[in-house]
């Protein structure tokens, strides 16, 4: 047993579960499958249920085919697309960040587009570099020319819009790359929190408007 | 009198609950997952155990077979937006097209044949806890299969799913009806 309080998140405890005879014989079907333990499928599912199917399910996410969602975007014209996106970045880009992690910064936000292009949601393929100066942020997305452009607005709408910063953004068919110079490395204290420990120097350099728009 | 002995029976139910057969299982959390998972059970006022079995049967019941499928996780109220930018025809091709391609696919991935019954496990399905594309209700009186589908979504959402279920089950040879509101679409098929 373990005691609240005493346990550190990467320690692990052993725990005995009664499973319905049904999922443990397909756990166990599926782990040969795929070459891993059924320890590996249980603790994955359960990780994907408190990552992302509580707030899924509360914020009204829905499932579809892929296929269906990119001939979906080829009914609309380019100005539609761009509407959709920049009305997607400030009501559900904004709404899911604040539900999820409860504060708008980089982190978050980037936080927030991993969530996006992990394989729980799968609603792009996302990559991410930093290389000190400057974040590279690629998404794949199989919607289309419309697509593209419908996710060019939403994610430079987001970082415009909610974050005040300034992206440069390229698009092909089906993908959008998005670089966005920041003053810092991911992972460090949030963008507000950093801002205010620069020293004056690299602060006059590097000074943004903290606004998280309209 | 009567009503004590009601009370008497609860009482007997209560104490003798049917069996479930279930096997064990020994697993091994890290503690970060086990911590929210209580955090989990305390909120909703179930057991771990239930918690963890519910995400299970998730995982072996769909997300394997949805992830391989390729399906994807959108915001409902983007979908909303998508269908109220179609005209009532294109969403109505749309839906048109969507069961004949991405959906006859689907149901044959799943259940591995297209007929009544696989169908309509798969309308089912997407109208699950899981895909929660709407709420799904479904009865037969000895002559006529009702389905509704509640999405929330608008005429054109109705306007799709009314023409898609009319391809599927027409071309079983089933006569189908719809009737449309903005939320809803009540679906009968008939012989």
């Amino acid at each position: 047993m373990y005691h609240k309080g005493t346990l550190t998140p990467r320690e692990t405890i052993t725990r005995t579960i009664r499973l319905s005879p049904q999922v443990d014989l397909e756990l166990q079907q599926l782990a040969r499958q795929e070459r891993v333990s059924v320890n590996y499928l249980v603790t994955s599912s359960l990780q994907k249920l408190t990552e992302w199917d509580i707030a899924a399910e509360k914020f009204g996410f829905v499932a579809i085919p892929g296929f269906l969602h990119a001939k979906m975007y080829s009914y609309f014209t380019v100005e539609q697309a761009r509407e959709l996106g920049e009305w997607a970045a400030k009501n559900f880009g904004r709404d899911f960040i604040l539900f999820r992690f409860k504060k708008l910064s980089l982190d978050t936000v980037l936080e927030t587009l991993r969530l996006l292009g992990s394989r729980y949601a799968r609603i792009f393929s996302l990559q991410h570099t930093f290389d000190g100066r400057v974040h590279t942020i690629i998404v794949k997305h199989g919607l289309g020319a419309k697509g593209s452009i419908f996710n060019e607005q939403f994610l430079t709408s987001i970082f415009k819009g909610l974050l005040n910063l300034d992206p440069e953004s390229e698009r092909t068919e089906d993908q959008v790359v998005i670089r966005l110079k920041t003053p810092r490395e991911i992972g460090k204290p949030t963008w507000s929190e950093s801002y205010r420990r620069q020293p004056s120097e690299s602060r006059i350099r590097e000074e943004i408007p903290i606004s998280y728009g309209g | 009198m009567a009503h004590s002995l009601t009370e008497l029976m609860f009482e007997v139910e209560k104490a003798e609950p049917a069996r479930v057969l279930s096997e064990t299982r020994t697993i091994r959390l890290e503690g970060d997952i086990l911590l929210k998972l209580e955090e989990l059970a305390n909120q909703e006022n179930v057991s771990i155990s239930f918690i963890i079995n519910k995400a299970l049967r998730r995982h072996v019941e769909w997300e394997i077979y949805a992830e391989k499928f390729g399906f994807m996780m959108a915001f409902t109220s983007k979908m909303r937006r998508i269908f109220e930018s179609l005209t009532d025809a294109e969403a109505r091709e749309l839906g048109s097209q969507s069961a004949e391609n991405e959906y006859s696919e689907f149901i044959n991935f799943w259940f591995k044949k297209i007929d009544f019954d696989t169908t309509v496990k798969a309308l089912e399905l997407l109208g699950s806890e899981y895909a929660r594309s709407f709420k799904f209700e479904h009865s037969f009186d000895g002559s006529m299969h009702t389905i509704i589908f509640k999405h929330d979504r608008g005429p054109r959402t109705s306007a799709y799913y009314a023409e898609m279920v009319k391809v599927l089950f027409n071309r079983l040879n089933l006569k189908v009806d719809t009737v449309e509101s903005d939320q809803q679409v009540t679906i009968a098929v008939r012989n």
